[in-house]
Order: C-alpha cells, then sequence, then structure tokens
C-alpha cells in the first residue's frame, strides 16, 4: 500500500476508535479523514485486502432491503461479509465501512455495498465491483441530480468503465435495463410475469426514456406500475430483454407474501414477511445474484425467510398495546407503492394514519413530488393525522384528493393525537420525520404527551 | 353551471416535480363551485380538440421535450389562434421555454419555440435549483420552488410576470421571473404553482371563455395561509 494510504488507514482507524468509545455513531467521519490524508486511501485498501467477491447494489428504491437480503444470504452461506448496512452510502460512507474492517486473514470475505446513484462512478472505480445489481430509477431527489436521465448517466459511466463487472438489472425498467446493451460481460435480467397486476389508477409517477438507439417512445403492453412494465421501442428496434429471475405469482397471506420465481427452467416457492411488489423485485435480485454467486437454493430461499424489513420500510414498533407500522416516504413511486400494498383494503376499525412531511436537507427541499403521488387512490380509516414542517402543504394536497384530516404540526403531538382510540396506526414519514418517529417511540406515549 | 375544457399538452412526457397538480387544483376549484372541467389528455399525434377554455402544459426532461418536438409544432398555429383569441394558457419551465422564440443548448444548437412568448433561453450547465418566492402586481406573492437548467431572457416586448425576492427566477441575473401575454403565463415556479397561489389559479379560471360571464364565489380555503407561511419560511 502507498505509504500516504497507510498513513490515511491508521487516521481514519483511530478516529473510529475514538468514535466508538466515545459511544458516537461515525459512519463517514473516520473516512472523510482518511481521504484528507490520502485520495487513494479506498482502491489501496481494497486492493489490500482479498475480497472474493465485490458487490455494488443502486437503483432509487429498495437499496438498503436488497443489501439486507444478499447481506444474510452470503452469511447464512457461510462467508464473512463487510456491508454498508447503516446505510452511509456515499463515498465516504462507503469507505468507513472498508476501513473499518480490520481482520486480513478471513478466506471467505465478500463485499456487500448499498450506493448511492450518483457516487456510483467514483466508487465504482475504487471499489472495481465483481457484481453490479441496479434495481430501478425513479424520480427522486430531483432537486439534487436535476432529471432520472442525470441519475442514468451516473449509472452508464460506472458500467462503462467496469467492461469486466458482471450485470445483474431490472428488466422491466427501460432506464435500467438499458445499461445492459452491448456488453461483453454477463448480464442477467429480473423481472416480473404478472397478467392480473397494474398499476394504481392515478399512477402518473412515470418517466419515460426513449429507445436508445433510433429515440422512438416506448410502448407499453402491460404496465405494473411507474415506468416499470413490459416495453417495446414504437419502431421494434428495442424489446425489454427477457428476463432469467421471474416471478411468476404474487400472494399475500397474514402479513406474509408468498411468491413463485422461475429462474433456469426451476421453480422456487419463497415465503418472505417483506410484502409489496417492490419488495419481490428485490427479493428476486437477489435470488438472482445469490445464482451468479453459486449459492445453493435452500440456503437462498431459508435466508430470505428469515430476513425482515430494513429500518423504517414496513417496521412494526409496539407501544402500549398500538403497533405503530412505520413506511418511510421518499419519492412518488415509494408512496405509491405503499399505498398499494396497504391503503387499498378497507381500513381496520380503530385504525389510524399518520402522514409527516419534513423538507430537510437529507429529504430534499421540494416537495411537489406529493402531487405525483396517487393520494386519491389511498383508502383511509377516520382519523388521519399530518405532521412535520410541511404538514399544511400535505393538507392541501389532501384536501385536493377529497380527503380531510387534522393537521398538527409538532411531531410528538401529532403521534399523541393518531394514537387515540386506535390500535394499529401507519405512519408515513420522510426520512428526517423517520428518525424523530423512531425517537419518540422509544419512550412510552405517556412521556410524548 | 358551465362546462369547461382544458387541454393538457402531453401529460407523460411533460410532467415532472409535480406539474400535474395544477390541473388537480384547476378542476376542484371549479367543481367545488359547482361548474365542471373536462381534461383531454393531448397525447402526440392526436386529433386537436374542437374548443378549449384552457391549455396547460407541465415541464419536462430532455428526452420528453425531443418526443413532443414534431407534434408541437404542429399544434403551434393552434396555439397562437387560442392565445390572440385570450384563452388562458399556463405554461411551467419546460413548457415556458418552448413557448418563448427559441432554445440554445450547449453545444450552441438552437431549438425552435412557437414564439407566443418574447422569451429566448440558454442552456448552461449548472441548474437553479430551490425555493422561490416571487412578487407579482396581479397575485401578489407568489411562492413556488424552481429547477431548471436554462436562463431565458425577455425580449423586447415582454413583461415579467414578477420580481424575484428568493431565488433565481428566469436567469438569476436580472431578478426577473416568468413572462406574461395577453393570458399566457410562463413562469420556472412548480410547487406545484396553483394549490400554493390560489388567487393565480382563480385568475386562469376567471378567463375561461366559458365563464367569463359568471361570477367567481370566493372558496373557503383551509390550510393555505398556514401552507404558504410555512413555506415561506424556508430556507433556499
Amino acid at each position: 500500500m502507498r505509504l500516504r494510504s497507510r498513513v490515511g488507514v491508521i487516521v481514519g482507524r483511530t478516529a473510529a476508535r475514538g468514535l466508538a468509545v466515545a459511544k458516537r455513531p461515525g459512519t463517514t467521519l473516520p473516512g472523510y479523514l482518511a481521504e484528507r490524508v490520502s485520495m487513494t486511501v479506498l482502491e489501496d485498501l481494497i486492493q489490500d485486502q482479498s475480497y472474493t467477491s465485490r458487490i455494488v447494489i443502486t437503483g432509487t428504491n429498495g437499496k438498503t432491503t436488497t443489501t439486507r437480503l444478499v447481506t444474510k444470504i452470503l452469511e447464512a452461506n457461510g462467508e464473512v461479509v463487510v456491508s454498508n448496512l447503516s446505510g452511509s452510502n456515499l463515498y465516504r460512507g462507503v469507505m468507513t465501512t472498508v476501513l473499518k474492517q480490520t481482520s486480513r486473514d478471513q478466506t471467505k470475505k465478500v463485499l456487500v455495498l448499498e450506493v448511492d446513484e450518483a457516487s456510483l462512478p467514483r466508487v465504482c472505480k475504487a471499489v472495481r465491483p465483481t457484481h453490479l445489481v441496479v434495481l430501478n430509477l425513479f424520480r427522486d431527489q430531483l432537486d439534487r441530480y436535476g432529471e432520472v436521465s442525470t441519475t442514468q448517466s451516473f449509472i452508464q459511466q460506472a458500467v462503462d468503465q467496469s467492461p469486466k463487472m458482471e450485470l445483474i438489472l431490472c428488466a422491466d425498467d427501460p432506464w435500467v435495463a438499458m445499461l445492459g446493451r452491448g456488453r461483453a460481460a454477463s448480464v442477467e435480467y429480473f423481472g416480473l410475469d404478472l397478467d392480473d397486476l397494474h398499476a394504481l389508477p392515478h399512477d402518473d409517477a412515470g418517466d419515460y426514456p426513449l429507445s436508445p438507439d433510433t429515440h422512438q417512445p416506448l410502448l407499453y403492453s402491460h404496465r405494473y406500475f411507474s415506468h416499470l412494465g413490459k416495453y417495446r421501442a414504437q419502431d421494434k428496434s428495442w424489446i425489454r430483454p427477457k428476463p432469467t429471475c421471474v416471478v411468476t405469482d404474487y400472494a399475500v397471506h397474514n402479513n406474509q407474501v408468498k411468491i413463485d420465481i422461475t429462474m433456469q427452467k426451476k421453480q422456487h416457492k419463497v415465503v418472505s414477511p417483506l410484502v409489496g411488489i417492490y419488495n419481490s423485485y428485490n427479493i428476486a435480485a437477489a435470488l438472482l445474484l445469490s445464482a451468479c454467486l453459486k449459492v445453493a437454493d435452500d440456503t437462498v430461499l431459508s435466508a430470505i425467510e428469515q430476513a425482515t424489513a430494513a429500518f423504517g420500510r414496513q417496521e412494526i414498533i409496539s407501544r402500549n398495546g398500538i403497533d405503530y407500522q412505520l413506511f418511510l416516504i421518499k419519492n412518488p413511486t415509494g408512496f405509491n407503492q405503499v399505498i398499494s400494498s396497504t391503503f387499498r383494503a378497507k381500513p381496520k376499525e380503530q385504525e389510524g394514519t399518520l402522514i409527516i412531511i419534513n423538507d430537510n436537507f437529507a429529504d430534499g427541499r421540494d416537495i411537489s413530488w406529493l402531487w405525483d403521488a396517487a393520494i386519491e387512490d389511498m383508502r383511509l380509516g377516520k382519523q388521519i393525522v399530518v405532521s412535520g414542517l410541511r404538514a399544511y402543504d400535505m393538507g392541501l394536497r389532501l384536501r385536493y384528493a377529497g380527503i380531510d384530516c387534522q393537521v398538527v404540526t409538532s411531531i410528538p403531538h401529532a403521534v399523541h393525537q393518531v394514537s387515540k382510540g386506535n390500535k394499529t396506526v401507519k405512519v408515513l414519514p420522510t426520512y428526517t420525520a423517520l428518525l424523530e418517529v423512531r425517537k419518540l417511540l422509544g419512550l412510552s406515549l405517556g412521556d410524548i404527551s | 353551471m358551465a362546462n369547461l375544457t382544458l387541454a393538457y399538452l402531453y401529460p407523460r412526457e411533460m410532467n415532472t416535480y409535480g406539474d400535474r397538480g395544477n390541473v388537480i387544483c384547476l378542476q376542484k376549484r371549479l367543481e367545488w363551485r359547482g361548474h365542471k372541467l373536462t381534461i383531454i389528455e393531448h397525447q402526440p399525434g392526436d386529433k386537436l380538440p374542437a374548443q378549449v377554455d384552457m391549455v396547460f402544459m407541465g415541464g419536462g426532461q430532455d428526452s420528453g421535450q425531443t418526443v413532443i418536438d414534431t407534434d408541437f409544432k404542429r399544434v403551434a398555429p393552434w396555439l397562437r389562434e387560442l392565445a390572440e383569441a385570450d384563452v388562458p394558457m399556463l405554461t411551467i419551465c419546460g413548457a415556458y421555454q418552448l413557448f418563448g422564440h427559441s432554445f440554445e443548448m450547449l453545444d450552441g444548437t438552437e431549438l425552435q419555440g412557437i414564439g407566443i412568448l418574447d422569451v429566448t433561453t440558454r442552456a448552461q450547465s449548472s441548474r437553479l435549483i430551490g425555493n422561490l418566492h416571487i412578487e407579482t402586481k396581479d397575485f401578489g406573492t407568489i411562492i413556488g420552488f424552481e429547477n431548471h437548467s436554462g436562463r431565458t431572457y425577455l425580449g423586447p416586448h415582454a413583461k415579467p410576470l414578477g420580481r424575484v425576492t428568493m431565488g433565481a427566477g428566469n436567469n438569476g441575473e436580472d431578478k426577473t421571473e416568468g413572462t406574461k401575454y395577453r393570458n399566457v403565463i410562463g413562469t420556472y415556479s412548480h410547487g406545484p404553482v396553483l394549490p400554493k397561489n390560489p388567487q393565480l389559479a382563480d385568475w386562469l379560471i376567471g378567463r375561461m371563455p366559458g365563464i367569463t360571464s359568471t361570477k367567481l364565489e370566493p372558496l373557503d380555503d383551509p390550510y393555505i395561509d398556514a401552507a404558504r407561511a410555512s413555506a415561506s419560511a424556508r430556507p433556499r
């Protein structure tokens, strides 16, 4: 390792130990300090530590869940997994993750990273992934990156600079599928084949690319949600690639999902607590990647069965006899997926809903996207409370969808209000609101009021 | 009760940052007053509607603007005729640029607009992004959000919609934002702009040919003052 990088590693690791002693989280600071010493710390560390595989997972929605699934599967397979499960997915977060891994003598050590789309070219250059999983691309944080096509170009750049990297791509998302065109190295696709599944009536959140060669609009014979579905270019110059890993049946029963997945002529019956079609994509991606890594089917299926949702994704917290179900919302497609999976059936008795909209930097300053979500398709119980820094904007959105609500701007008071007389509370917070709600639910509700 | 029609141009290609919310807003504000607004979604190649009371077109991504180019040129004479007949139109961001004379891309190539609005736009690589406050003579303070890379300059006959008090507006240089010609409004304001600025929504409604003789009832607008106040208090 280069001398500067060695010094950088020492600085970073010392900082990490210091933060651990001080009981501070430190998911990015050690990486930041190491980088100040040497710009090549990450690539030198990667070269130094021999990972059998280096897997990178990216896409707008589902990165954290898929990273968890893959980590569980590989651990069940007896491998030592180094992963940024904290969700710190920018360059420095990745570097901190690798930095903290100090042992050198593991024979089966695997790196599994979720990486933010914009950080991808830089991270991939240093990490040189053996496998890249791309889940989907939706409008999200447009106030940071501008347009979906810009985000796509970041991923394209990372793909182009690594000609040997194997790709695992979503066939149903044309923005993602086009990354696989003309690759010499292996490309595998996953997708759905579900004729009964249709987009919500008010799902207008799709962003449709043109066909890559002839710039023709895409025609859809079937649309699952957003711009995901079965498509082809108007002039047939490009058609949706045929996936090797296909979800052929989807059913939910008692908060569990049962899906059939066909892969290489084999049928798999998958059971998982990860409900929602979007999670079926995540599961299919994890299954396909595991097949590429030659993990035995039984190991994969039992690990998937046990993998629970990531923090704030359908997380259930029980307090004072009330079940709080948390559904992080951060973009219209994610919101629509929560609507599809949990707000289409008749609401239960004693069920409340709390929607919390913050517009801090980490949430994205722009809240225009609330108007792209299919709020009109929500079936809600009697008690609906909205909260957060932009509570009144959400109140306005609901009013224009013909839904009455109470506005309680203070989040603690809103939690207290929505808890009255209810046994179930569905909470839909933006990112910083999620952190606040989880903290609040760590306390008893008596403490909140 | 009036039966009105709105042409929503290219909803698939030209809808980003929640611009669809403007159409929802117009439709509801008419419904709440007992009127009906039919929305005709105009897609490339579609026949032109015989009668319209308003035209709306939102912002789009670059790929969206390429798809609609041919069709947009086809419908341009019709749009010009409507504009001269004082039909109200709301054009946001990408649509605002295309309603101007031209759009000069980064590599110097020039795309022709339809020239209803006396503005020209030049692309730049940096984007102007953030909360946007505009002081206007006709509509008071307009509160929205901007996200664009084009810099738009007013021509000799153009009047700005208003002056920027927070944000960049047309070009980040001259403090102007948007423009207005007859009843055609061009602006960079997303948000979407109409729900939080009902004074602008009602002005557009009041200019629809099928309703100009009817007096618009004021609406009870709960949340609106608080939503405007909380949005105004947020940083850029």
